[in-house]
């Protein structure tokens, strides 16, 4: 018993270590775009589960904001931005991550941008595009953006203490299970 | 609106390979019926997470915190109810450390999985 209390507390303290090690900002607080190969699906990637916060386009020629719907694909459930015409775009979340200098380095994008190509020279056109049933579809956005007159890459002021929406949930569910399983485990010992 | 795919099938495979071995090493003088009882029950908690908590959470923070809370007590108590004698204590720790450690990796390999499948 004594071994497998040292080989559990070598666990934890290991898990531990390389969590608590690890950069947030590359892993949680991030925009990942991608045109789905022969289409004109966006995939966007914010660094957690889909549907989390609402994620706006910006068409970068023409200014038009819409919000994307809560349609969720993928392994990782990123949004689904189908039926997009060619042209460069803006997506962010509505409400921005927030950052902690320590840690981030005071930089935390608030979009991230990509040009949808035109397919039609891979015999897939524009107009025949058809949303997934399940896919509400965009609808338009009129509020203020988050990066309206400030740079990408300039959004982090020390505010809640977190620089990746992953973190702070991340840290409760990790704390909970510690919690739990040192209790218990003191709980073992001090009954034997 | 998520759907059982081959990512979910994938997710929970890799949950039951990470938190197999830490039950039964925890109940090693019965880890047969123990080996059963997690599958079960972390089956049926990993749907329940995926599928129903977030239809009644409003954030990404509280679906975390309720569906996390509840795989982890849920899952203790099968594991202590399975238990020979029951021992709920010992299902609560072998609950939480094969929780934490999934829901560990899960933070690791989630953005690696996603760099590959795009």
């Amino acid at each position: 018993m004594r071994r497998l209390f040292f080989f559990l507390a070598w666990m934890v303290g290991t898990f531990a270590n390389t969590y608590w090690a690890r950069a947030d900002c590359d892993d949680g607080a991030y925009y990942r775009l991608y045109q789905k190969e022969n289409s004109y699906t966006v995939e966007v990637c914010v660094g957690t589960d889909c549907p989390f916060r609402p994620v706006v386009r910006q068409n970068v020629e023409t200014d038009e904001l819409v919000q994307l719907s809560s349609f969720c694909d993928g392994p990782d459930g990123c949004y689904q931005d189908e039926c997009v015409a060619p042209g460069t775009y803006r997506y962010g979340l509505t409400q921005p991550f927030t950052c902690d200098e320590a840690v981030c380095d005071g930089e935390i994008d608030y979009y991230a941008e990509i040009t949808v190509a035109d397919q039609t020279a891979n015999g897939v056109e524009f107009d025949e595009c058809e949303l997934n049933p399940d896919n509400s579809g965009v609808v338009h956005y009129n509020q203020p953006l988050p990066w309206e007159g400030k740079e990408n890459g300039e959004s982090c002021q020390v505010d809640n203490g977190a620089c990746s929406v992953v973190t702070p949930g991340a840290m409760s569910v990790l704390s909970l299970n510690g919690l739990v399983f040192l209790i218990s485990l003191l709980m073992i010992y001090w009954r034997r | 609106m998520r759907s059982v795919d081959a990512g979910y099938l994938l997710a929970l495979g890799v949950t039951l390979v990470l938190e197999l071995p830490v039950v039964m090493l925890l109940f090693r003088s019965q880890w047969k019926r123990l080996a059963l009882s997690c599958l079960v029950a972390t089956a049926m908690t990993h749907w329940l997470m995926h599928f129903i908590v977030p239809l009644i959470t409003s954030s990404y923070l509280s679906y975390l915190i309720v569906g996390e809370s509840f795989a982890t007590f849920g899952e203790g108590l099968a594991y202590g109810v399975a238990a020979e004698p029951t021992n709920f204590i010992r299902g609560l720790m072998a609950s939480a450390l094969a929780n934490g450690l999934s829901y560990g990796v899960g933070l690791f390999v989630s953005p690696l999985w996603q760099s590959l499948y795009s």
